[in-house]
């Protein structure tokens, strides 16, 4: 019998209170240091300070030039454009090379070339081949969110259970039928996985992409706050980096719980 | 198989050991780097060493030696002084053992500084604003006007390149600046320079589309042929392969009338401690040696042209000498009697009274508060604690011993 499970359980109300706690004593203890000028470098701004500044962002464009609301949907929008281009290519090619070897021997010694290649390092030729526009970036971060899209689809459907493939074969399937009605399904899991690491790497990697060249964005909020002394500035942009970072995977994950809902084969 | 496998190992670990050795001073890169192949020749740098010495006679070198870790850039005009004084071991004799800690731009060292990781530091501009707003710096002097090496280019097919000069000393008019793309350092002088020159007729920064990055990806993009106008600087602007690409100069610095200084500063802590401090003065004599050096005669400067041409190649940023040699000529180098004036005499303004030295930074700031990137508290701060951030000690010792 199945049983109803109540909206907020014991043990959910005491590990969520745990976890607000954790977070108001880490803020306590960092105004604590900051405030004794404790913490390394004298100049770390406190919570309190990194709040201010939060506030002064919403309404004034000092010191990189642009409100906060810009910033964020400006680094929104080429994160997102760099990690859709991401699942689109990659996915799809770490599947197939995953299912026919052809393809594999022939991509696979590329792509374990390009694949510890720092995302930075593409920047001086991302200007020469792209210029420095939204594109030059969208690529900078394609470029560290398609590694684990090729990588995840390409471990997934290579472990596709033998048995099913056979019975596939007994039935007449061809490869390419079984390949989409059984190696991909049961992949699914698996591609939900790199798509959040990818979703994470693409954000994360937002400050890199940014330095190629920029008006706004929270990476180069970042930058120019770090040039014109802003530590306050430096710090919230590296918060609402994070915080938005979290409610990513926060959604991603519950849209991949909808999606892997019925389970794989 | 066994040897063979023994083979390949002990090769790698010379190859290995060989890369660590290389890399085991990151203070000194120039030291490592100093038997790479230069144009100049050894005998020609042993001239420029021996020319430096004698002037270097009658200064006292230190009891005991102290080890001072300063931070500045490579191949920079500001640093010219500095370096010869140490490469040339006048520095060592004066009982001063100078680390070099290379770092791209000003804003990196007052960081450094303010992390205790270096004693002294060399700044432009930008570093000088943030170290006052944050006061975590003390300004020892002023080594140059940096106004000769801030440029911004265009194409010689562009028709900027063939517009007339305005009024305000630079080419084109107003409709030939309007929603002109700019890629330019962020945070730079240059974004000063660019801001300064559109206000005089009658624009600003937001009626052009500036694109910031850093200065490595703009040149990147200058000659990969993006954007349409480039903001360059320090020797750069000196380098011939401009002019040689079709590159012309629209804006230049000094011709604009800014004035943008570069100085010797350190951290409070570094200042009070004696040996630190008694270092870091010897430095200061050394730089005031090596200028009287460079501007006894043209030969001289033509040697330091030739030390710099060395450094440049060593560091892998080489500049042929005669553009080195330019850049020189055309550089102004602050006197010690022009710092004693700067750091000591007061002026009045419309902020109230300061040194000199705090005002010659007044209309950059009046620029960046009015683009936000510096508050009006700042420049008060700047203004209240000027007795601390900039001092004149360190240039009345080297007059009280010169």
């Amino acid at each position: 019998m199945k049983v109803k499970r109540k909206f907020f359980e014991k043990n959910d109300l005491k590990y969520t209170l745990m976890t607000v706690l954790t977070f108001v004593v880490f803020l306590m203890l960092w105004q604590v240091l900051a405030m004794n000028n404790l913490i390394v470098g004298e100049y770390t701004p406190s919570p309190s300070e990194v709040l201010e500044a939060f506030i002064f962002k919403i309404y004034n464009v000092g010191p990189d030039g642009n409100l906060l609301i810009t910033n964020i949907l400006t680094s929104l929008q080429i994160s997102m454009s760099g990690f859709v281009l991401a699942v689109i290519i990659g996915v799809p090619l770490g599947l197939l090379m995953g299912w026919y070897r052809l393809l594999d021997r022939f991509v696979r010694p590329i792509f374990e070339i390009i694949r510890p290649i720092p995302a930075v390092s593409w920047i001086p030729l991302m200007i020469v081949w792209i210029g420095v526009g939204t594109e030059a970036k969208a690529v900078i971060i394609f470029l560290t969110a398609f590694i684990p899209c090729v990588l995840n689809s390409y471990t997934g459907i290579r472990q596709t259970s033998q048995a099913l493939i056979n019975v596939a074969k007994v039935y007449g399937a061809s490869n390419f039928y079984t390949f989409l009605h059984v190696g991909v399904p049961s992949t699914v899991p698996m591609i939900f996985a790199g798509m959040r690491i990818a979703l994470a790497s693409s954000w994360s990697c937002l400050v890199a992409a940014e330095m190629l060249a920029a008006s706004a964005g929270l990476g180069y909020m970042i930058n120019m706050g770090r040039n014109f002394g802003r530590a306050d500035v430096v710090v919230l942009g590296m918060i609402i980096i994070g915080f938005i970072g979290y409610i990513f995977t926060t959604v991603f994950t519950v849209i991949e719980k909808i999606v892997v809902r019925g389970g794989t084969i | 198989m066994k040897k063979l496998l023994a083979v390949l190992l002990v090769t790698v670990m010379l190859v290995c050991g060989c890369g660590t050795s290389g890399d085991s001073d990151g203070a000194d890169s120039t030291e490592a780097k100093d038997e790479a192949a230069v144009s100049i020749s050894e005998e020609e740098l042993s001239e420029v060493w021996d020319s430096v010495k004698p002037y270097f006679e009658g200064i006292d070198a230190l009891d005991e030696e102290v080890t001072i870790r300063y931070g500045d850039g490579v191949g920079y005009q500001l640093s010219v002084p500095i370096y010869v004084a140490w490469k040339s071991g006048a520095l060592k004799e004066l009982g001063v053992n100078l680390e070099w800690y290379p770092s791209a731009s000003g804003p990196l060292r007052v960081e450094a500084i303010a992390a205790d990781e270096i004693d002294l530091f060399g700044t432009g501009f930008g570093g000088i604003a943030i170290g006052c707003a944050q006061g975590s710096i003390k300004m020892l002097n002023y080594i140059n006007d940096d106004s000769v090496v801030q440029k911004f280019y265009v194409k010689k097919d562009d028709p900027l390149a063939a517009a007339d000069y305005n009024k305000a000393g630079f080419r084109g008019s107003k409709e030939d600046w309007k929603g002109r793309e700019v890629y330019m350092q962020s945070g730079s002088t240059l974004q000063y320079l660019l801001g300064d020159s559109l206000s005089k007729i009658g624009l600003s920064l937001q009626d052009v589309t500036p694109v910031y990055m850093d200065q490595p990806n703009v040149n990147a993009a200058m000659f990969a042929g993006k954007g349409e106008t480039w903001g360059v600087w320090n020797f750069q602007c000196y380098d011939a392969t401009l002019e040689e690409e079709g590159f012309v100069p629209v804006i230049e610095g000094y011709d604009v009338g800014i004035n943008l200084v570069t100085g010797y500063g350190t951290s409070e802590k570094a200042w009070s401690d004696p040996s630190i401090r008694a270092g870091i003065e010897k430095i200061l004599e050394a730089h005031y040696a090596i200028l009287d050096w460079m501007m006894d005669s043209d030969e001289n400067m033509e040697f330091a042209a030739k030390a710099l041409t060395y450094w440049g190649e060593a560091e892998g940023t080489a500049v042929p000498y005669e553009e080195n040699l330019a850049y020189l000529q055309e550089t102004h180098y602050y006197t010690l009697e022009e710092n004693h004036e700067y750091f000591t005499e007061t002026v009045e303004n419309n902020y109230g009274t300061m040194f000199k030295a705090l005002d010659m930074a007044m209309g950059a700031m009046d620029f960046y508060i009015s683009q936000g990137n510096y508050q009006e508290s700042d420049r008060k701060y700047m203004i209240e604690h000027q007795e601390d951030l900039f001092t004149a000690e360190g240039l009345e010792y080297v007059n009280s011993v010169r």
